[in-house]
């Protein structure tokens, strides 16, 4: 963040988000960070682009600018290469606090649009990508059933039940 | 008469500022060093931070000081093998292994290093310099006594030379010296085994080892120091031309918690050593272009602080607040990338560097288990001694009658100061438990 906004940071930081982030399955590495910038410096994406910067993005986590971070597209330009994962001294997983921002992100509403395709087909189909004539024909020479219909019910009861379709009509 | 003797494991500066005190006191004083030689890793330093005097300068009148004491016995080349009993009343056995070249004849004239035909790399240089296999690992070494070293000598392997023996015209070498067990007796004991530098090849994306001008400190130490392999020239190892750009990398292995590696320490010194050696290397060549990557710049205690802003303004040694996860190597210049985080603009940029140094952590001895075990003392987590109270008995161990100072008590003690200060600490406390014991 520039430095305008650290000026003006009091006024909507919340310092419980930091463990907000961090009482999530895949959060507990921002409870870790030293702000070393090992991430930063290893970060294939970063030496690409100058806006993601994961160091920066975890200090805004433990600064609390929740908005910023959640409202945000930034957790979302992670390869998921994990060599953050590798470098860390302190053994914190920057990586999977990525994918920790984005499920919070997702809870506010804030899904991207391929993703919302991608969550209506698993809903409708069973599926996240569906099959194209090339891979029915495949299927078909393994022996497998050209229904790829079967069992769509449950997999619908299990996203149902775990709440993954308000999290995916809340923004449509 | 006992209780009046005392056994010090350890010949660096901690052992050696103990020693003197006990020994300056009555105390008869049997100072058992590893090594050939006294001198510890003070010797193997150019400067000492951060008034720049020279360390062989204070380290050496102690060091001779020590050896000529008539109440302290050297047991050079020596380790000890097992204690047993209890405080006023330690009986040690120390197994001192052969020299191959006796001591109450050997003059230190030093013909025979000239004439050994067999190279080897030396260790007190980090490897970077040769020494032969018959050698005093350095100049000022004490005793003056030189050592064969068995597992590259011509004799031992293949039974040819005794080119030494024809030479020396003492007659101090004798090949057939056997190893010499030595009990004691004593009524206390001081452990000041010091340190090991962490090795750098634990975590590969730094490539140490795998690039030749990826050094460490105590490397860089050795090649700035003048009695060093280079007579104090800084080159790169990989073509022998002088550096024009530096890098300094902080906390290799300290401040890390990762499982194999394990030091979540900080280890203290490397920031102040860092500032040092890069002040130092300003003075051989101003024109060096110096970059320091830092998390954190933990220059704590007397004068320390006012000697890194020295090194900013004065100068002109560049700080910067991001610490690298990885170096690579153009193979054909042999020059070293970095990529780091700009601190004013913060965005991702690369330097490319002649040399790259690594500020590595300070770890416990690779034999301190070991050795806590012979003595039946308690190790922390990170196997450095430990102390029952860290506050009000800070140099005891957790068995009576036995007591620790300088590194090895683990990293509340950063520099050479406070190493002394915890050997004299540790030598009034043994004072004062023989006086009580003896009483009674």
């Amino acid at each position: 963040m520039d430095e305008a906004k650290v000026g003006a940071f009091p006024a909507r930081a919340r310092a419980d988000f930091m463990h907000e982030v961090a009482n999530t399955p895949r959060g507990r590495g921002v409870l870790l960070c030293i702000q070393c910038g090992r991430c930063t410096n290893s970060c294939p994406v970063a030496r690409t682009t100058d806006e993601y910067n994961p160091r920066k993005l975890v200090e805004t986590v433990i600064l609390g600018l929740r908005k910023e971070v959640l409202l945000g597209n930034l957790p979302r330009y992670c390869l998921s290469c994990f060599t953050c994962l590798d470098r860390c001294p302190q053994g914190g997983d920057i990586g999977e606090v990525m994918f920790a921002i984005r499920n919070l992100a997702a809870k506010e509403g804030n899904v991207p649009e391929g993703i919302i395709v991608q969550a209506k087909n698993l809903f409708e189909t069973g599926r996240v990508v569906t099959p194209t004539r090339m891979a029915l024909i495949q299927r078909e020479r393994y022996g497998l059933s050209k229904d790829i219909s079967i069992g769509i019910d449950e997999a619908q009861k299990i996203l149902k039940k775990t709440s993954f379709v308000e999290l995916i009509s809340k923004k449509v | 008469m006992e209780h009046k003797s005392v056994l010090i494991i350890g010949g660096g500066i901690a052992g050696i500022q103990a020693s003197l005190d006990l020994a300056n006191r009555g105390f008869q004083v049997y100072l058992v060093e590893k090594s050939p030689s006294i001198g510890g890793r003070m010797a193997q330093l150019d400067k000492t931070f951060p008034t720049m005097d020279c360390s062989m300068c204070i380290l050496a009148p102690k060091m001779i000081e020590c050896g000529h004491h008539p109440n302290v016995k050297l047991l050079t080349y020596s380790e000890v093998k097992e204690v047993k009993g209890s405080v006023g009343n330690f009986k040690v056995k120390v197994l001192k292994k052969p020299r191959f070249v006796d001591e109450s004849k050997c003059t230190g004239c030093g013909i025979c290093s000239e004439k050994c035909p067999i190279k080897v790399p030396n260790e007190f240089d980090m490897n970077l310099g040769m020494r032969k296999t018959i050698y005093m690992p350095f100049l000022q070494a004490v005793p003056r006594v030189a050592t064969i070293d068995k597992d590259n000598c011509l004799l031992f392997q293949k039974g040819v030379c005794e080119i030494c023996q024809k030479f020396c015209q003492a007659g101090a070498v004798d090949f057939d010296q056997q190893p010499e067990e030595i009990t004691l007796n004593v009524g206390a004991i001081i452990v000041a085994t010091g340190f090991d530098m962490f090795n750098p090849e634990q975590i590969p994306p730094f490539g140490y080892k795998r690039y030749k001008d990826v050094i460490t400190a105590m490397e860089l130490e050795r090649l700035l120091c003048a009695s060093g392999p280079t007579g104090g020239q800084l080159v790169r190892p990989s073509d022998g031309k002088m550096p024009k750009s530096i890098a300094f990398i902080q906390c290799v292995g300290s401040r890390d918690r990762r499982e194999w590696i394990n030091n979540a320490y900080c280890s203290s010194i490397c920031c102040k050593y860092a500032v040092k050696d890069a002040v130092l290397i300003k003075e051989h060549d101003s024109h060096a272009m110096i970059t320091i990557f830092y998390i954190d710049m933990r220059a704590f205690g007397r004068g320390f602080q006012e000697f890194v802003n020295r090194a900013k303004a004065e100068y002109g040694i560049n700080f910067t607040r991001s610490n690298p996860g990885e170096i690579t190597e153009d193979p054909e210049t042999k020059r070293l990338t970095i990529w780091f985080e700009d601190n004013v603009t913060r965005t991702v940029k690369s330097l490319t560097f002649d040399l790259v140094v690594l500020c590595t952590a300070l770890v416990p001895r690779k034999d301190s288990a070991e050795l806590a075990k012979t003595l039946g003392i308690e190790t922390d987590n990170y196997r450095f001694f430990k102390s029952p109270d860290l506050i009000s008995r800070p140099v005891d161990t957790t068995v009576p009658g036995i007591f620790a100072c300088g590194y090895c008590l683990g990293p509340k003690t950063g520099d050479i100061p406070d190493s002394v200060t915890q050997a004299s600490a540790a030598a009034a406390r043994i004072a004062e438990v023989l006086a009580e014991v003896t009483k009674q």
